[in-house]
């Protein structure tokens, strides 16, 4: 049985008592586990995933995150144990990409930010295993939307921590691209990283993830992949009426 | 390499601009006396009285200003990732504004009678201290940071509207007076002055680049600052403390000098084409005492014997940078 990384019961996210996004959520994850987060624009994916990562406070529940709730970790504990991708991406066009990266090795940088050769393995590796190892001395603004999406997630990979929190990592890029990152995220768990994303791609990301949490009017549906393709309820929380499920072919068509 | 070209220039210009200012002035008085005066040996006692009374302060007034103004511009465009960011920005300035406004157009009614440079000065520190303890207070409860932009623009506009009313109601002489404390001026300050600016903007100066790690950090926005392990609240308050600090003093002893904290950062930015706080701090400060050291220099070479108010200088020479800037390849926005 792998270690459990995050827990929480009956938790309430949002940003007013009057106004919550998601209410009553319990979920569980283990190290290794690859979960998916699908849910509607707006449902609060992001809302929860800010939650997760202690940048808001929970309305009502707390989170464990190793076993001790997430508001009593210090911020820079914690910036050694979790990484962030954000849907957010406005970052100064003049930093280099490997500037940009070595924001990852920060939290175990001295006041100087000096980068020790350990710390630039870690950067060079990262920009190798995703795909960025000639754009190094790249500007930011000379960079493609996509370039940029996966830049962020080579940050966050930078930042060697257990657990990668992502929202919407595939926003901007192409097919191949996305396959590609989605093979990357199963080989980092296979190294035992846990990861969280969320996307709208959801029929290459079922692939490779291992839990589905369903964010569907203020509900947080916890489920294990197979029981999506199984269960048509939840096909139609997520699709509405528009799309129905091929048994056969497996997979998903649009219904004229 | 062209960033290291860049350094050397200011490097070399900072000292030949500052001997050209000390010896620059309607008075001739020879280079090499200039340079034997700063060595320690006696000159003639009257070119003695007008260096080390009249432009060696001016000088160092002109430095201080222009690492001041650079340093919180800079700050003030990192904490609000915004291009057209500067010193006053907050309001500060204006806070210092107002408590000038309140002594000199008060003056009257209180029966003073001739107003002293150093009342001036304390009533502008106090103004701007006031302003910067209302943004500490509301910063503390502010989720965004760009309520707190808002907030220092209101305060803004608030002062100016109380130095309206203030001005409506005061004599020619007094509107005189504090028209021309808003022109601003690189003169009268006594060394004591001097000393204390200088003190407490090396330290200030000093304190920034100690956060160079952190403020490099907030580039990334708050929400990245904080997932990699920074409080913001506390960073907030220091880069408002050290900024507001740096921009009140400059309004105080100088009066308001535009157009130097929103440039000479981009200049900056542009010259070493970086973003790290490490070399963007000395280098602002640096170019900041070279722009003011010239913009002074260049108006009383142009206008010999009249001394036009500096902001009105910065401006006419600001402008024509930013255009330069906007219409060069490098716009402003790629490289923020």
């Amino acid at each position: 049985m792998n270690q459990t990384i995050l827990h929480s019961e009956s938790l309430s996210v949002g940003y007013t008592s009057q106004k919550q996004v998601i209410e009553n959520a319990s979920f569980s994850v283990n190290q290794g586990d690859i979960v998916l987060m699908l849910g509607e624009n707006g449902s609060g994916k992001s809302t929860l995933i800010k939650t997760l990562a202690a940048l808001q406070k929970p309305l009502k529940g707390d989170i464990q995150f190793k076993g001790k709730q997430i508001v009593d970790w210090s911020k820079s504990e914690l910036a050694k144990e979790m990484a962030l991708v954000l849907t957010y991406k406005s970052v100064n066009g003049l930093m280099q990409v490997d500037e940009f990266i070595a924001f990852g090795r920060y939290p175990f940088t001295n006041w100087l930010s000096k980068l020790s050769e350990k710390d630039m393995a870690v950067i060079e590796k990262s920009k190798r295993i995703c795909g960025l190892a000639d754009f190094g001395s790249k500007r930011i603004a000379e960079l493609s939307d996509g370039e940029r999406q996966t830049v962020f997630l080579a940050r966050a990979i930078a930042q060697q921590t257990n657990l990668l929190i992502l929202d919407e990592p595939t926003t901007h890029l192409d097919i191949k691209n996305i396959s590609t990152q989605l093979k990357l995220l199963k080989s980092l768990s296979e190294e035992g990283k846990t990861i969280i994303f969320s996307s709208h791609q959801f029929e290459l990301a079922l692939q490779i993830a291992t839990k589905v949490w369903l964010i569907a009017n203020q509900r947080l549906h916890e489920f294990a992949v197979e029981e999506f393709y199984e269960n048509c309820v939840y096909q139609q929380l997520l699709l509405g009426d528009t799309y129905r499920y091929d048994i056969e072919n497996k997979h998903f068509r649009i219904k004229i | 390499m062209m960033r290291k070209g860049w350094i050397l220039i200011l490097l070399i210009a900072l000292p030949v601009l500052f001997l050209l200012s000390l010896f620059n002035g309607s008075v001739s008085i020879p280079m090499t006396e200039i340079i034997q005066l700063l060595f320690g040996e006696d000159i003639a006692p009257n070119h003695e009285l007008i260096v080390l009374q009249s432009r060696l302060p001016k000088a160092i007034t002109a430095i201080l200003c222009g690492v001041s103004l650079s340093v919180s511009g800079l700050l003030m465009q990192t904490l609000f990732r915004n291009p057209l960011a500067g010193p006053y920005l907050l309001g500060i300035s204006s806070g210092a504004g107002l408590g000038v406004a309140l002594l000199v157009l008060s003056a009257g009614a209180f029966g003073f009678g001739l107003l002293a440079q150093s009342s001036l000065t304390v009533a502008a520190i106090l103004g701007a201290i006031a302003v910067m303890l209302v943004l500490f207070l509301v910063s503390l409860r502010l989720k965004d940071v760009m309520s707190l932009l808002i907030l220092g623009i209101m305060i803004g506009s608030i002062a100016t509207a109380i130095i309206g009313i203030l001005q409506y109601f005061s004599t020619d002489y007094q509107l005189k007076a504090f028209l021309i404390w808003t022109l601003g001026s690189l003169e009268g300050l006594s060394y004591p002055e001097l000393f204390w600016f200088g003190i407490v903007n090396l330290l200030l100066v000093l304190f920034a680049f100690l956060l160079g790690k952190a403020l490099n950090v907030l580039l990334l926005g708050e929400e990245y600052m904080q997932s990699l392990g920074y409080s913001i609240y506390p960073i907030r308050l220091a880069v408002i403390l050290i900024s507001g600090t740096l921009a009140g003093m400059v309004t105080a002893f100088c009066g308001p000098i535009g157009f130097v904290g929103i440039i000479v950062p981009h200049l900056a930015r542009i010259m070493i084409q970086s973003t790290n706080h490490f070399h963007l701090i000395p280098i602002s400060a640096l170019l900041g005492a070279v722009i003011l050291l010239l913009s002074d220099l260049l108006c009383s070479i142009f206008l010999s014997g009249i001394s036009l108010p500096i902001n009105s200088i910065t401006s006419l020479i600001g402008i024509p940078i930013i255009l330069w800037i906007l219409f060069k390849k490098q716009n402003i926005s790629a490289s923020f």
